[in-house]
């Protein structure tokens, strides 16, 4: 009898176990949503001063690294894709279980929401991240429809197919068919980046989009649109609980492709945040103010903004804060660490941080980078067969100076430094093919072939670790990785003329 | 509720919980109780027609008993013909009426006549098939003395909607099920019956959630698309269900037959390793044996089974087999299905001196594992080719299926990765076929050595065992056919 209690107890114990780890492989891990409450939780109690909150427009737009940098203030961007305001409410009530941020910045894209009920994705990626509490039963109730609870289920207003309640709670029927896209992601701690570690929620994007005009705010009607009775009864909500907390509620509105119907929604807002006191910024009246210029600063089609948008905004957002509350410099705290990291690795990351790009000779670019350390490069030549200019041979021999490498005959051919110091060359070409690790699970290979399936001439290439491949025709390519972060930084490309292209 | 569904999962332990804490004599209440609640939660108001049938049927035999005592034969037969008349009529009804009724009207229409409407328009209950069954067969012990008359009420009604083989099987006796009934307060609580219990339902969830509903998107794809398939997909196909229907149909009676184990019943097997059949008759002693026996002991006995002739036997055999076919569906499918069958044994029977003949002549020796292999083998192709007319939505269509195995014969189909491309992708048929070659293990060790998967793991000690445990419960939780993704592919003997 004793020993069917204890083998029943041991079996339990170990279904348990095995259990929780299958939930931790097969849980989604959105970058959308899901990643960014996760490791929300991660953060100290009390030390973030400014939490950010919204949808896609927040992550994508607003920077915590440009914050700190810039300003030394500690952000953290806690939104999800498309998410509905009755969702963010409830972020904020999971929020303030462990922070007490001295501001809250609502970015209000989501004010435009017109449904009542969310669709599966958008649930997912907002709630599914949350630990389990009363709160996040009531977020999954505010986001789904449970069947008889609606007088006219035939009117409601909703473009998605509603939701049940029953489906979702129960997380692992949602997501246990994933097992045949498991990736190094859902195994490895920190979805095998060890940036995850200074992770605080922002999104880069480095892609242009350049098919938006910028829109003539000033001849737009002025007449404000109510929002739909759903969204105000949260957007009031949040707005009440700062209150309640004596925590100040900033509305901002981050510069998007805006129509006239979007902006009078907005103006709407903007009367509700009044009610309550509460400042309101549509930044899609300051494009000017910011520099903001459409052409060069949006991301896709979603008019998100790249990273030249996005470090412009932040930083008139960060000056708003500057002005308006007073908020601590962290910068040199020790106990904010994590921030200060987080700004160094966005900064290496990004070559223009570095002035990597504004570099005009190949020699300098070299040096720059060997004085640097941290880099890994590759210097390699191409057409050098037919003969150079002597224009071009200076030019070269002056690299081959930089990179103090004896110089012989000029030939194409591929050197790779790490951290100031050759490690291999080759100029054989033919066949040829190395990688580099940076660490488990990134990686760099350089190629010798025929790149494209209708062009004659072969050439060195470069794959990335995710198998993107960059041809090298130009006469001179120098490409390099930032150590730290593992990716990509900048790439310089010459020819024979010796500009920079 | 469905075995694989929260609502089940939940209501399973609730009543084992009640079962096993209250006092004993509670027992027959709450899995009274409960069993009623399992059937209400399909629909409520089909709870009257199962409580009808619980309650002339009990009627009847104590009736029929009393008139039996005081020799009044007659009246006997007669109550024991009008209770099993008005069940069947309640059958016909719900089940048939409107198979018939367009019958009919094909025929009026024909002759010009007009045609009748069907005034009743009515979803199929839940199990009827199976409890009507059960129920009759319970009158008929009773009327041949077989079985004591039942005086209590409320264990006679437990008999008839015992929750776990209620919707699907297998078709209890009343010398088996309501004897256990009788003795419910004396089922002493077993670890041992517990774990195995358990074990033998996780078995046959993962045949149902694992197998079935996977296997399901092959044989829906080969027999949606037969038109343009080559033969190789459509003996892909066909097999495909032919392990489907099985997995389906064998894993409901495997949870039953766990679930009632762990309550401290013992059902009868329903299924035994059918495709290891070395005839048609051994197909039938292992595939749904309740009905099988049922069939056997209650209509074919009675038309005279073998003891008029071989004429009348061969008419017994097909009239047994027409009726199975019937008793499958309201179409002409399952009727053309059922007499392949009889006809199957008949020819059989008929050629069987003949074969015989044939292989001394041919110097074959039977005893050998060849001989008995290709017999095995060419029994699944006989059982194969009927299961398409089972699957078939119409008769022309099975004989399209079938005619195309043999025309669109293209033997490049085997090796060209085509197998991937009937419904489930690479990774997912390769799962598949995982799954399969477990089974296959699994029934082996039944085939070959007797053993059912829980008395195979009680031989192994304790890491073994949970290890093999551990894989299926994970395989069934990872792998099984639920939540977003899967559309919860209903057990296919629910619409009987």
């Amino acid at each position: 009898m004793k020993k069917n209690i204890i083998k029943t107890i041991c079996f339990v114990c170990l279904l348990a176990i095995l259990l929780g780890s299958i939930h931790a492989v097969f849980q989604f891990k959105y970058s959308d949503g899901i990643k960014q409450i996760t490791q929300f939780y991660k953060e100290k109690e009390n030390s973030i001063d400014v939490l950010l909150l919204g949808s896609s427009h927040s992550f994508l737009n607003i920077y915590p690294e440009i914050l700190w940098r810039d300003f030394g203030y500690s952000s953290f961007n806690l939104s999800a894709s498309l998410q509905p305001m009755w969702s963010t409410y409830h972020y904020l009530v999971e929020a303030l279980k462990t922070q007490t941020p001295k501001v809250i910045v609502l970015e209000g894209y989501r004010l435009l929401e017109q449904d009542d009920y969310a669709s599966r994705g958008t649930i997912i990626k907002s709630l599914y991240g949350m630990k389990w509490s009363k709160n996040k039963l009531e977020a999954l109730k505010a986001s789904t429809y449970r069947k008889g609870t609606l007088d006219n289920e035939n009117d409601l207003f909703t473009s998605a197919e509603l939701e049940e309640f029953e489906q979702l709670p129960f997380e692992f029927m949602n997501y246990h068919s994933r097992y045949s896209e498991l990736n190094e992601q859902d195994f490895l701690p920190y979805y095998g980046d060890p940036s995850y570690e200074y992770y605080k929620g922002g999104m880069v994007g480095d892609s242009v989009y350049d098919e938006y005009e910028q829109p003539d705010i000033e001849s737009y009607d002025k007449e404000p649109i109510p929002l739909s009775a759903k969204t105000e009864e949260y957007y009031r909500k949040i707005l009440e609980l700062g209150q309640e907390k004596g925590i100040p509620v900033v509305t901002v509105i981050a510069p998007f492709y805006i129509l006239n119907q979007e902006y009078r929604i907005f103006l709407a807002a903007e009367q509700i945040a009044k009610e309550y006191g509460q400042m309101f910024v549509n930044y899609n009246e300051l494009y000017d103010a910011i520099g903001l210029d459409f052409s060069t600063d949006i991301l896709d089609a979603g008019s998100h903004l790249n990273r030249c948008g996005a470090e412009k905004f932040t930083h008139k957002l960060g000056q708003m804060l500057q002005d308006n509350f007073d908020l601590t410099d962290h910068r040199g705290d020790s106990r904010y660490q994590s921030w200060e990291d987080g700004a160094q690795r966005y900064t290496r990351a990004y070559g223009t941080m570095n002035g990597l790009t504004e570099i005009e000779s190949g020699a300098d670019y070299v040096n720059h980078l060997l004085a640097e350390g941290q880099y890994s490069f590759a210097v390699i030549l191409n057409g050098t067969d037919e003969g150079v200019s002597d224009e071009a041979a200076a030019q070269i021999n002056a690299v081959f100076e930089a990179m103090d490498i004896p110089n012989e005959t000029i030939c194409d051919g591929i050197w790779f430094f790490e951290n100031g110091k050759l490690q291999w060359s080759n100029t054989d070409r033919e066949g040829f093919k190395k990688a580099h690790r940076f660490d488990r699970y990134h990686d760099v290979r350089f190629e010798y072939g025929i790149t494209a399936e209708d062009d004659e001439s072969a050439g060195f290439f470069i794959r990335n670790d995710t198998d993107s491949v960059i041809a090298c025709e130009n006469l001179l390519t120098i490409h390099a990785y930032d150590n730290f972060s593992c990716i990509h930084a900048d790439t310089y490309r010459c020819d024979a003329d010796g500009v920079r292209k | 509720m469905l075995f694989n569904s929260i609502h089940f999962l939940v209501f399973f332990p609730v009543v084992l919980f009640l079962y096993f804490v209250l006092p004993k004599k509670c027992r027959s209440i709450v899995l009274l109780i409960a069993s009623y609640y399992f059937y209400m939660s399909w629909n409520p108001t089909y709870a009257l027609l199962i409580l009808f049938s619980t309650a002339s049927t009990f009627l009847g035999g104590i009736l029929l008993t009393k008139a039996q005592e005081k020799q009044q034969l007659k009246k006997a037969k007669v109550i024991l013909g009008s209770v099993i008349a008005v069940n069947l009529a309640i059958l016909f009804t719900f089940k048939y009426l409107d198979f018939a009724i367009s019958n009919l009207n094909t025929v009026l229409s024909a002759l010009h006549i007009q045609i009748v409407s069907n005034p009743f328009d009515f979803l199929l209950p839940v199990g009827i098939s199976f409890y009507t069954f059960q129920a009759l067969g319970y009158i008929i012990d009773v009327y041949r003395k077989d079985i004591e008359t039942e005086k209590n009420f409320l264990q006679y009604a437990l008999f008839v909607s015992f929750f776990p083989q209620l919707v699907a099987g297998p078709i209890e006796r009343s010398g088996n099920l309501l004897r256990q009934i009788r003795n419910v307060d004396k089922i002493k609580v077993s670890y041992k019956n517990i774990t195995n219990g358990l074990v033998i339902m996780l078995w046959g969830f993962f045949m149902k959630m694992v197998v079935a509903d996977r296997i399901a998107v092959v044989a829906n794809y080969a027999f949606d698309n037969y038109w343009k398939l080559d033969s190789f997909a459509l003996i892909v196909g066909a097999i495909a269900f032919a392990i489907q229907i099985y997995c389906d149909f064998a894993s409901y009676s495997t949870i039953a037959i766990g679930a009632a184990k762990v309550m401290g019943f013992e059902l009868m097997e329903n299924f035994n390793t059918p495709y290891c059949a070395t005839s048609i008759k051994d197909f039938w002693s292992r595939w749904h044996i309740s009905l099988s026996t049922f069939f056997k002991d209650y209509l074919y006995f009675p038309l005279g089974g073998n003891r008029k002739g071989k004429k009348r036997t061969y008419l017994n055999l097909f009239i047994v087999f027409l009726v199975s076919g019937l008793w499958h569906g309201a179409n002409w499918t399952f009727i053309f299905w059922g007499a392949l069958h009889g006809i199957y044994q008949i020819v059989g029977r008929i050629t069987l001196p003949t074969r015989e003949k044939l292989y001394d002549k041919a110097g074959i020796d039977r005893t050998t594992f060849s001989f008995k292999f290709f017999r095995i083998v060419f029994t699944f192709i006989l059982v194969d080719l009927a299961w398409i007319f089972f699957r078939a939505n119409t008769i022309s269509e099975a004989f399209g299926y079938i005619s195309r195995i043999f025309t669109q014969i293209d033997l490049w189909s085997l090796f060209n990765g085509s197998i991937y491309t009937l419904g489930l992708n690479r990774p997912e048929m390769n799962l598949l076929i995982l799954s399969v070659v477990v089974l296959y293990v699994v029934d082996m060790l039944r085939y070959r050595k007797g053993l059912r998967l829980d008395q195979a793991l009680e031989k192994e000690n304790i890491f073994f065992r949970w290890l093999v445990i551990f894989a299926i419960l994970f395989a069934v939780i990872i792998f099984g056919a639920y939540g977003v993704g899967f559309d919860a592919q209903d057990f296919i003997y629910f619409q009987f």
